[in-house]
């Protein structure tokens, strides 16, 4: 490294000698409203997510009252299908939960 | 986390907090690093302001993503390769190509920056401003941040050879703004 490049060096390498808490403070609000964004972000998949689990469920269960009216014996009993089938939609939604790092 | 508590940390033990979404650990991250951060982009782009701004969207992408970060010792280097891409993103927003040449108006700013010390016998930022952003980006984290031309191809993304060809003539234009002040 040369006389000029070590200059450039020197010059370059100057910082304020004490952190600027405005802007530190600025950072910690920005930080703080993002927090709240992604926790209302959260909140709103998860509810889209189980509002159509349950949505899916009930549709299930109201096409199985159907298939239950044709065929009088069904093999197993129609609640645990409508809950097996929301525990399944609500699995398959998951992925949907996750935000965006 | 207690802030006073988080002062006494070590650097590492407050990035593996923040990844836990520990704010306070996070915050004063930002109260180690602002000021290396705040000098290296303005040095980078010239405008304090918009230096600023960057920094503090840095900082704010740094907080979303830090739980991608695998090595807590790396964190230096990791906040200043995000910084680095905030600012080549900012200006092919702002102007469509980075690789545009700079123009002076844009870029020397009167405010009174740390860079002009009394060994620099010449206005650094006026010299910095003279070299197009491509140029101005790898003379400084060659210069400033002492990255070798390797590790500048990995921070910025631009080619070996074109590195070192900016750097040569972004020094070499730096020069020759010395040498006109001088007369």
């Amino acid at each position: 490294m040369n006389e000029f490049e070590r200059l450039l060096t020197q010059g370059m390498a100057d910082e304020p000698p004490s952190p600027d808490e405005d802007f530190v403070r600025g950072v910690a609000r920005a930080v703080a409203a993002e927090e709240r964004a992604r926790i209302v972000r959260l909140a709103i998949i998860t509810c889209i997510a189980l509002c159509l689990a349950v949505a899916f469920g009930f549709g299930l269960a109201a096409s199985w009252k159907a298939v239950a009216a044709v065929w009088s014996s069904p093999p197993m009993p129609q609640p645990f299908v409508a809950c097996g089938v929301a525990v399944l939609s609500a699995i398959l939604l998951l992925p949907l939960m996750r935000t965006r790092e | 986390m207690d802030p006073a508590a988080a002062r006494a940390l070590p650097e590492s033990t407050l990035v593996l907090a923040a990844q836990s979404r520990d704010r306070i650990a996070f915050e004063e991250l930002v109260r180690r690093r602002e000021r290396w951060l705040r000098a290296l982009l303005r040095r980078v782009c010239g405008h304090p302001q918009q230096a600023d701004d960057l920094a503090q969207d840095t900082f704010l992408r740094a907080w979303q993503s830090i739980a991608n970060l695998r090595e807590p010792a790396a964190f230096a280097g990791w906040l200043r390769r995000l910084a680095v891409h905030r600012f080549i993103d900012a200006r092919r927003l702002r102007r469509g190509d980075f690789d545009a040449p700079a123009t002076l108006d844009t870029l020397a700013s009167d405010e009174p920056s740390p860079s002009r010390t009394a060994q620099a016998q010449f206005d650094l930022d006026r010299a910095l401003a003279q070299l197009s952003d491509p140029e101005r980006l790898c003379v400084v984290l060659n210069l400033g941040e002492g990255l070798s031309h390797g590790e500048i191809e990995q921070a910025t993304g631009i080619p070996l050879g074109t590195v070192k060809s900016h750097i040569l003539r972004g020094t070499a234009k730096m020069r020759r703004a010395a040498g006109d002040a001088h007369e």
